[in-house]
């Protein structure tokens, strides 16, 4: 495990905080395991700052607690809610997408 | 009669003597052979020890098939991953299995949680689609 956390600084990895270093700030679609998507701008990740305090590469406990603003709430696809800011409590996330995504049904 | 009797307990007690030898021999034998493996196991890479965090690594920036906890399946590159098996996936199809049929998501790069993270398949999934 720890080979793969070196390699974090090289090119052709990117761990999870690699990941998250990258995407804050901009735009996101954070889904849950229930289905319904977040689409919106990061703006903290709790765990992740805690464990820079710590000088722990990886994510501190698995945690992905996520802050949101502009945050939309998509059931289905379809928009439901609005919300200022939004805060995510972890253990409900799926996973963290950047925003450019399409959208395709059957097959 | 009796004098037989105590030849062919001898000749017994010898086998058997000769078999505990032999047991023994092959015991150290075994023995050896242990340490010689495991000196290769040190020195290189055994590929009949192999940790699952190494054979994820070896997966990194070639295609894998990842099948979640319900009906949930995702094909994409590894990009990395965390002690948590959190994935960091580029080019991503998602396929979730509902009853009306498949609903496909695509998706650029995403950072999977790994808590639902059943199945990990090296080399994506055999489905072209």
């Amino acid at each position: 495990m720890s080979g793969a956390v070196e390699k974090g600084s090289t090119g052709t990895t990117k761990t999870p905080a690699d990941f998250l270093k990258s995407i804050r700030g901009r735009p996101v679609v954070v889904k849950l395991n229930s289905g319904v998507d977040y689409r919106g701008h990061i703006m903290l990740f709790l765990e992740y700052f805690l464990s820079l305090v710590l000088g722990i590469l990886a994510c501190l406990d698995g945690y992905m607690n996520i802050a949101m603003e502009q945050t939309e709430e998509y059931v289905n696809g379809q928009l439901k809610n609005k919300y200022g800011d939004a805060f995510i409590r972890g253990n409900n996330v799926l996973y963290i997408s950047t925003a450019k995504r399409t959208l395709g049904d059957g097959a | 009669m009796g004098a037989d009797g105590n030849k062919k307990l001898s000749v017994k007690e010898g086998r058997a003597s000769c078999g505990k030898k032999n047991y023994g021999l092959s015991l150290s034998l075994s023995l050896c052979e242990g340490v010689v493996r495991r000196e290769e196991d040190m020195s290189s890479n055994n590929p009949s020890q192999l940790l699952p965090s190494e054979l994820i690594d070896r997966c990194i920036g070639s295609k894998i098939w990842v099948i979640m906890k319900g009906d949930k399946e995702l094909v994409g590159t590894l990009r990395g991953f965390d002690v948590y098996v959190n994935m960091v996936l580029e080019d991503v199809i998602e396929y979730e299995i509902t009853s009306e049929g498949r609903r496909i998501t695509k998706l650029d790069q995403i950072l999977l949680n790994g808590n639902n993270i059943a199945i990990l398949v090296p080399g994506g999934s055999p489905d072209p689609e």
